[in-house]
């Protein structure tokens, strides 16, 4: 076999390929903060809108922070593999991923009202890794990391009602749900997806210059996104 | 007909599994969580032969299952964590020798995370020494490992127990463990004469942010980063006088095991940075046998060896991963001294492209093989290139 014959079989191969390059808006941060947070791996806007909570993969435990980064008060230990949570007015939920647990807190002292068990038979490791509540379904929606990425609509009891197949991305990490928008942030392909809150379509993409991010929140006209690697927390202005 | 083969792989290939993503099996109870996943791969291999090489057919062109493998991983808790991993294509190859690159039994080990000094590993598994080593080869485009680290000079498997621990957000990892010292081929039963054990360590440091133990920049890391590391190994098993070694422990070169004193230490450095990524390692081996009359002094007066051998090599890699085509481009530099007391040394150069239909989970491989330079006195071949066309299927 020549080298010829061997470049033709590499042609062939590339054939099957998009050969699309992306050309979505790409954003800068403005600015970023260090964590005190061990493997942060979401953020959620507390309801006074002046607080952030804080998941740590490490720690397993949720923390609230102002928005200098300042701890204000952490949880216990709360499960194994905590990856996400979602603020509502009247409870937290955070999202422990290995164990498919969903645990309910109240606000008062962080301790858990309630756990929901949702299984899921996917991956140990690419389970619910994001979660917001779709204030235009009323519902909750948990997301599927990657292998595939399922997007979950639950009750208020957390069962499923429906379900959405993803292929727009390699992976989902995070999730949040701002001004009748549903916004996806992929950490593989460091890209925010704008999507529309009844099914999810992307209505617009930007790509993010950040290494690993895993968590995302609106507050205040700011983008934030939690870095799990760096444990940095970077400030944008909140797309279009 | 070969051809046909080929070109009839390479399409069905293609054809298969573009759209369909696949993932691993979880089943939990709330606090134990078991996870099935695998690995299927195969490919066709075709060499050019020497043209004065007898017996054209010998070791020429062939289809091989490379991987069928089961990896079985729990998780108890916060604490405790094991894996158990198997190869059937190796364990059905019946062969005697243990390929050190591809054994049948990869890993049978528990780890225990509930002290705060160190996590504790026990059992059988990758020891911590070589950094290209503890890249699964399943996150690489090619099919085969450099030289140096494919279990022929080292073991790169054995049984023992491993302290690690990490530091400033995982970008500093320490690791330090004892281990049989006769690598895969432990299991097979008893120790040597010399009842001796081997010690093992590495320390490597990352920045700006930790670096896993991958090759290849898939996700186009925005910010540089790197990583160095250095590891060691000694262990000293003098056979006691008529003793020898396990059968098929020293290898095909005589050096995983040895009747003497044996130091071997290397260092390693990898980058990425927006799909590119590299990696260069090298390794320096110092065997110090018991006898003088140890077949790897070549038979050299003491005067000349002063009763020890140098063995050793490095390799670099360079890495490019064509985002919007979905495939990576790698190519390698190797070189390997077997024994520095005979005249020669192996180069090799090896070109790999991937495409991946979905992502490592789907990937069509192919490496060419190059012999620069081979030594000829202790490792003759009687191939001069080899090109490898596959493809690999993960559920993971």
């Amino acid at each position: 076999m020549s080298f010829s014959k061997c470049f033709t079989y590499f042609v062939i191969i590339l054939s099957f390929s998009s050969f699309k390059r992306d050309q979505s808006p790409k954003m800068r941060y403005t600015n970023w903060i260090a964590l005190k947070v061990k493997e942060p791996s979401d953020i959620a806007v507390a309801p006074n809108g002046k607080t952030f909570f804080v998941v740590s993969d490490d720690q397993a435990a949720v923390y609230e922070m102002d928005v200098a980064g300042k701890l204000l008060r952490n949880s216990s230990t709360l499960g194994i593999d905590l990856e996400a949570v979602c603020a509502r007015p009247d409870y937290l939920y955070v999202v422990d991923e290995t164990p498919r647990k969903i645990h309910q807190l109240n606000y008062s002292d962080l301790s858990v009202v309630r756990t929901f068990y949702v299984p899921y038979s996917g991956g140990r490791n690419k389970g619910f890794e994001s979660i917001t509540f779709n204030e235009e379904k009323k519902c909750f929606v948990l997301i599927t990391e990657k292998d595939p990425v399922y997007i979950f609509e639950l009750d208020q009891d957390f069962k499923v009602i429906n379900e959405y197949s993803w292929s727009k991305s390699r992976d989902i990490s995070a999730a949040t749900f701002y001004n009748g928008f549903v916004y996806l942030l992929s950490d593989e392909d460091m890209t925010v997806f704008k999507c529309n809150a009844s099914n999810y379509e992307v209505l617009e993409k930007y790509r993010v210059n950040v290494h690993n991010p895993e968590g995302i929140a609106i507050y205040n006209n700011q983008m934030l996104l939690v870095a799990d690697d760096l444990e940095r927390l970077y400030f944008f202005n909140k797309p279009n | 007909m070969n051809k046909y083969y080929t070109v009839l792989l390479v399409s069905a290939m293609c054809f298969c599994n573009i759209t369909i993503t696949f993932s691993q099996i979880t089943i939990t109870n709330g606090v134990h969580n078991f996870e099935i996943s695998g690995c299927i791969s195969g490919f066709y291999n075709h060499r050019i032969i020497k043209p004065e090489a007898t017996n054209q057919s010998l070791n020429n062109n062939r289809f091989d299952l490379r991987d069928a493998q089961i990896q079985i991983e729990g998780r108890v808790g916060r604490t405790w964590a094991y894996e158990f991993q198997f190869d059937l294509a190796d364990i059905a190859s019946g062969q005697s020798a243990v390929d050190g690159e591809n054994p049948g039994l990869m890993d049978a080990n528990v780890k225990y995370k509930g002290f705060k000094l160190f996590d504790i590993q026990a059992g059988f598994g990758k020891t911590p020494y070589s950094r290209s080593s503890l890249v699964p080869i399943v996150y690489s485009p090619f099919w085969q490992r450099a030289q140096i680290v494919r279990g022929d000079v080292f073991s790169r498997r054995d049984v023992g127990v491993t302290l690690s621990q990490s530091f400033w957000k995982q970008r500093i990892n320490i690791y330090g463990g004892v281990y049989s010292g006769l690598g895969e081929i432990a299991l097979r039963g008893e120790n040597d004469g010399s009842g001796s054990i081997e010690y093992i360590s590495r320390l490597d440091f990352a920045y700006p942010a930790r670096f896993r133990y991958r090759e290849i920049d898939d996700r186009h890391v925005p910010i540089p980063m790197f990583q160095i590391g250095i590891n060691g190994r000694y262990t000293k098993r003098n056979l006691p006088d008529g003793g020898s070694f396990p059968a098929f422990s020293s290898g095909e070169f005589g050096l995983r095991v040895l009747d003497g004193e044996r130091y071997v230490y290397g260092f390693d450095a990898a980058f990425m940075y927006k799909g590119f990524s590299g990696n260069f390692e090298i390794h320096q081996y110092r065997g110090q046998p018991r006898l003088e009359t140890n077949p790897l002094l070549q038979g050299l007066p003491l005067e000349q060896t002063e009763r020890f051998f140098l063995a050793g090599g490095y390799l670099a890699q360079m890495n490019y991963f064509f985002k919007p085509w979905k495939t990576i481009l790698s190519v390698r530099y190797e070189q390997l001294d077997l024994n520095d007391l005979v005249n020669g040394r192996s180069e090799r150069f090896s070109l790999a492209v991937a495409y991946q239909i979905n992502g490592f989970n789907s990937m069509l491989k192919f490496q060419y093989f190059n012999i620069i330079t081979e030594e000829e006195n202790l490792d003759p071949l009687r191939w001069t290139e080899q090109f490898r066309l596959g493809w690999q299927f993960l559920f993971k």
